[in-house]
């Protein structure tokens, strides 16, 4: 089946009127499960004769125990650090050698695996992810190389960057309670030096059998011959270890949080804003991405005009629900609905506020009040919608895209199906399914307020109660 | 159980999207010691574009992509920052911000807004050589698009209060990117590779953004918002092109008259006898970010391609010599690279890399001794084939998006190549012998004369700077790039 024509899903956008939309294109798939527990998905498309094999697993930093922290991306990158038959380096010099690409990507709570290349090489592919499923042959000498590369990481992206340990240390330590759900996922020095071989092996037997794994292949493919070549490589993967559950329950928020860091790197503060959010199969998810859309998504947000153009406060705003590890794409509960300002030095207190970052704190629960209490009008709505159906049809646009929206849509909604069907539910969110969701979860109560001040006042990742 | 819920899945489907999967086979099992045989590549034929140009001199390409109901759309002209005298570095920067702050007919949210409505955002972006307009949305609201473009393009009115606000913000920002070590490597780098060329010149300065004012950018748009100042306008996407052609006409050719367009003067750019090494002192970094560059060529040099391939073996891609060195091997790094950063009257070529502070010198080092081995050893007949291959395959994976498309066209309009260029460019890169890569690699690329910039904790990394090229002296900058001294401090320390 092409992906061309397109077939068009028509949905009634409920609050503007009985006006029909065509929302987006659909991704046609089939899907089947092997014996040992692995759910693959075919998505066929001839558009450019290019494919791309991803590997999902369902284990992430929230999986890792006390004293391993990091151990998950540590993991990741040890994938390709060669298997019984494609010893270290042979993964990157077959895949690019044949025109690929190929990377992979650690979260909270799954691990993304991908290569995408001419679509020959499709056997290739297939017979490198299985020989590592299957055979991981990790040496103790390429577990040294690969602590120190990404002790790198780490540095390049928390150590030595402004707001680095905001975003990717402090914002989840401060938020959540549980340690599964609070430590970072790039870890901390010492646990990814303790890190040992027996460590890798558990974790491989545990979380890296084919029935804790989506494959996902998509484009210039045959779907009836790739089910056979998918089913003679990945078919005699065994299951071995059993995974070890893991409690990522979070108790209730109940007191406004505020804490203060200073950051060595930063030249200007930034305030960080989170609350807890729903679980994803609940209606107040799709409210609250949406309010995550008007009130962070462009110029024309709402935070934007409040503190970048109307009070000039601030310099720019990001957020939404998920941010900063995650979007509506993959966000998965115990997660947050998260605000970042970066904002300007020197500007005075105004009347009613204690200090600048009390400014910011104010306005922006200023405007999720005027939420509250007025719900969003129609044309604002409108447009957020718009923009929201133009944008999941850009994510749709390559095949990499796609197999990675297949395979969340089956993790996250227990079914690839999803991709197609979700949109609309994000398209029929009302003014009042806003309102409601953000008098829920936005509250003072439930609120952590992170204030991020440049210099060395203390060192870089302690804080002081304010 | 486990088929009995896998057989309901499958039921569960919309039966148009089932594709004659056939009740579980199970095909012998694959026998993964052997690598499996790889077939000939499917051929790929790059998306062509219709060519128009309008009488005022603006040049139309556009392109028709059906697989998805966008559009995107990119307005460029020769107005990027090489346009700009050094005093007023950061002026096409601040045009570009400032183009979607207000017009006749809206103000900046306004402006805003309407781009929400079409499902997309305006923004403008100002390079070393031109200055780009991109807005993309539904293909169903083409009309509005091109209304919003001509608006922000044409008939700016740069409010004095967004002007103001521009100003104000400029200074912050500039503050939070001097935090960013790879900000100060670039800027620093760019300053001492081309000297008094206008290339050097990459980021405002406290002096330049105040000199901002309404009057300046009104004068810089005038004087370079031509339509034939070398303007190009693409559109690709769900679009038909008749219906392109009338929009173009109606909204950048009757009302666009053409004019003089201005000309920049051009000084060759130093010409340095010696390797220099230069430290940004960043206190307390955590890594050093390390540029090490030379001059580089530009798209229509002939052995533009045979240095592409070139590039490709030694820091191209991961499956390159030096991601296998630092990174693999040593694991002082998790990422290096190098690349041409090939600009329209001059290029640079160069490598970079963060590494950790206590491995500076050894990193550079390594670096170096990468560069002399990859232009006096031979490049072997598998890291050729590699090379070319990842090149080609790249290529492909670049136009797989409607907005990657249009940067392509748009890459290749602004640069004058051939109209066969994205038809042909397999061809060439496949072309390319190891001989030609290899003379291409010693003929440009000469690390003897190379800029070395550093961004790092001087007091941690100077003496093995040093040490690494006995005799030499480092300059070292503080953040803003004011000299601030010179390691050894004596400033003559032979040794």
């Amino acid at each position: 089946m092409r992906l061309t024509p397109l077939a068009l899903v028509v949905v009634s956008a409920l609050a503007a009127g009985a006006q029909t939309v065509p929302a987006a294109p659909l991704i046609p798939y089939t899907q089947f499960t092997l014996p040992n527990g692995l759910r693959v998905i075919l998505s066929e498309d001839h558009a450019v004769p290019v494919v791309t094999e991803s590997l999902l697993f369902d284990v992430g930093g929230r999986q890792e125990h006390a004293g391993r922290s990091g151990f998950a991306h540590l993991f990741e990158h040890l994938m390709f650090e060669g298997s019984e038959h494609a010893p270290k380096g042979v993964f990157d010099h077959l895949v690019e050698g044949y025109g690929g690409t190929d990377n992979a990507s650690t979260h909270e709570d799954y691990t993304f695996y991908f290569e995408t290349a001419p679509s020959n090489a499709l056997p290739l592919l297939t017979w490198l992810d299985a020989d590592r499923v299957a055979h991981l042959d990790v040496t103790p000498t390429n577990l040294k190389n690969q602590i120190a590369v990404v002790e790198e990481e780490k540095r390049l992206r928390v150590d030595n960057e402004p707001y680095g340990p905001l975003e990717y240390v402090a914002i989840g330590e401060q938020s959540f309670s549980n340690w599964q759900n609070a430590h970072p996922v790039i870890g901390t020095f010492a646990d990814l030096d303790a890190a040992t071989l027996p460590d890798v092996q558990a974790f491989f037997n545990a979380y890296y059998a084919p029935r804790n794994a989506i494959l996902a292949v998509v484009g210039d493919l045959d779907p009836a011959r790739t089910r056979v070549l998918l089913t003679r490589y990945f078919g005699q993967i065994p299951n071995r270890g059993a995974i070890v559950p893991v409690d990522t329950r979070e108790p209730p928020h109940t007191i406004e949080k505020h804490v203060t860091l200073h950051d060595a790197h930063a030249h200007l503060p930034a305030l960080a804003l989170t609350w807890p959010g729903p679980p994803r199969d609940n209606p107040d998810f799709y409210a609250l991405t949406m309010l995550g859309e008007l009130l962070f998504d462009g110029e024309s947000s709402r935070l934007y005009q409040a503190l970048v153009k109307t009070n000039k406060v601030a310099l720019n705003v990001d957020g939404g629900l998920g941010f900063p590890d995650a979007d509506y794409t993959d966000y998965r509960a115990p997660g947050l609905f998260s605000g970042l300002v970066m904002y300007k030095n020197g500007v005075p207190a105004v009347e009613g506020t204690t200090s600048t970052e009390d400014l910011v704190e104010q306005l922006i629960f200023r405007e999720i009040h005027v939420i509250v209490a007025n719900g969003v009008p129609d044309d604002e709505l409108d447009r957020v919608r718009t923009r929201m159906r133009a944008n999941w049809i850009r994510n749709e646009q390559t095949t990499l895209d796609r197999a990675q929206l297949l395979a969340l849509s089956a993790l996250l909604n227990g079914d690839p199906g999803a991709a197609n069907t979700e949109l609309n539910k994000f398209l029929q969110v009302t003014s009042a399914d806003i309102a409601r969701a953000a008098a829920r979860y936005l509250t003072h109560a439930q609120a952590t307020v992170i204030v991020d001040l440049p210099g060395t006042a203390m060192p870089t990742g302690t804080q002081e109660p304010q | 159980m486990k088929h009995l819920r896998r057989s309901i899945l499958h039921l569960l489907l919309p039966l148009g999207l089932l594709t004659g999967t056939t009740a579980a086979q199970q095909p012998v099992a694959a026998d993964l010691s052997r690598q499996p045989e790889v077939g000939p590549v499917r051929p790929y034929v790059p998306p062509v574009s219709v060519q128009d140009q309008l009488p005022n001199g603006l040049r139309l390409l556009v392109v028709t992509d059906h697989r998805f109901p966008l559009v995107s759309l990119r307005l460029a002209l020769h107005a990027g920052n090489a346009m700009v005298a050094p005093d007023d570095a950061g002026l096409a920067g601040a045009v570009a911000s400032l183009l979607t702050a207000g017009t006749a007919a809206r103000t900046a949210l306004q402006i805003a807004q309407e781009a929400d409505r079409y499902g997309g955002a305006i923004t403008a972006n100002a390079g070393p050589d031109y200055l780009t307009v991109s807005t993309s949305g539904l293909s169903n609201r083409l009309s509005p698009m091109f209304q919003l473009l001509a608006q922000v393009v044409l008939r700016p009115t740069f409010p004095e209060e967004e002007v103001q606000l521009h100003r104000q913000n400029g200074l912050q920002e500039l503050l939070a990117e001097r935090a960013q070590p790879g900000f100060l490597a670039g800027v620093q780098f760019n300053k001492l590779l081309y000297g008094n060329n206008p290339y050097a010149v990459t980021a405002p300065t406290e002096a330049s953004i105040a000199r901002e004012s309404r009057a300046a950018l009104q004068q810089f748009h005038d004087r370079t918002f031509l339509p034939n100042n070398d303007a190009v306008l693409v559109v690709v996407g769900d679009v038909r092109v008749s219906e392109v052609k009338d929009l173009a006409q109606r909204y950048f050719g009757d009302p666009w008259k053409f004019g003089q367009p201005p000309q920049a003067p051009f000084p060759a750019p130093p010409m340095p006898t010696t390797r220099r090494v230069f430290i940004v002192d960043r206190p307390g970094s955590a890594q050093s970010t390390i540029l090490l560059g030379t001059p580089g060529l530009t798209r229509d040099a002939p052995d533009y391609f045979a240095l592409l391939v070139a590039n490709e073996v030694l820091g191209g891609s991961f499956n390159s010599r030096l991601v296998a060195d630092l990174r693999e091997q040593r694991g002082y790094a998790y990422g290096i690279g190098s690349a041409d950063r090939p600009q329209l009257k001059l290029g640079a070529w160069l490598v970079s890399t963060e590494v950790r502070t206590a491995v500076t010198s050894e990193a550079l080092k390594e670096i170096l001794s990468q560069l002399d081995r990859w232009r006096d050893g031979p490049i072997t007949a598998t890291e050729l084939e590699q090379a070319k291959n990842y090149l080609a395959g790249s290529f492909v994976r670049q136009l797989e998006t409607q907005a990657q498309v249009a940067d392509q066209f748009l890459t290749t309009a602004l640069y004058h190549l051939p109209p066969d260029y994205l038809q042909t460019y397999v061809q060439r890169i496949q072309a390319v012998t190891a001989a030609e890569a290899r003379e291409a690699a010693a003929r440009h690329i000469d690390p003897a004369h190379a800029v070395v910039v550093i961004v790092g904790d001087a007091r941690q990394i100077e003496m093995g700077l040093v040490n690494l090229q006995p005799g030499s002296i480092l300059t070292l900058f503080n953040d803003k790039g004011e000299q601030v001294g010179m390691f050894p401090p004596s400033g003559v320390g032979k040794r």
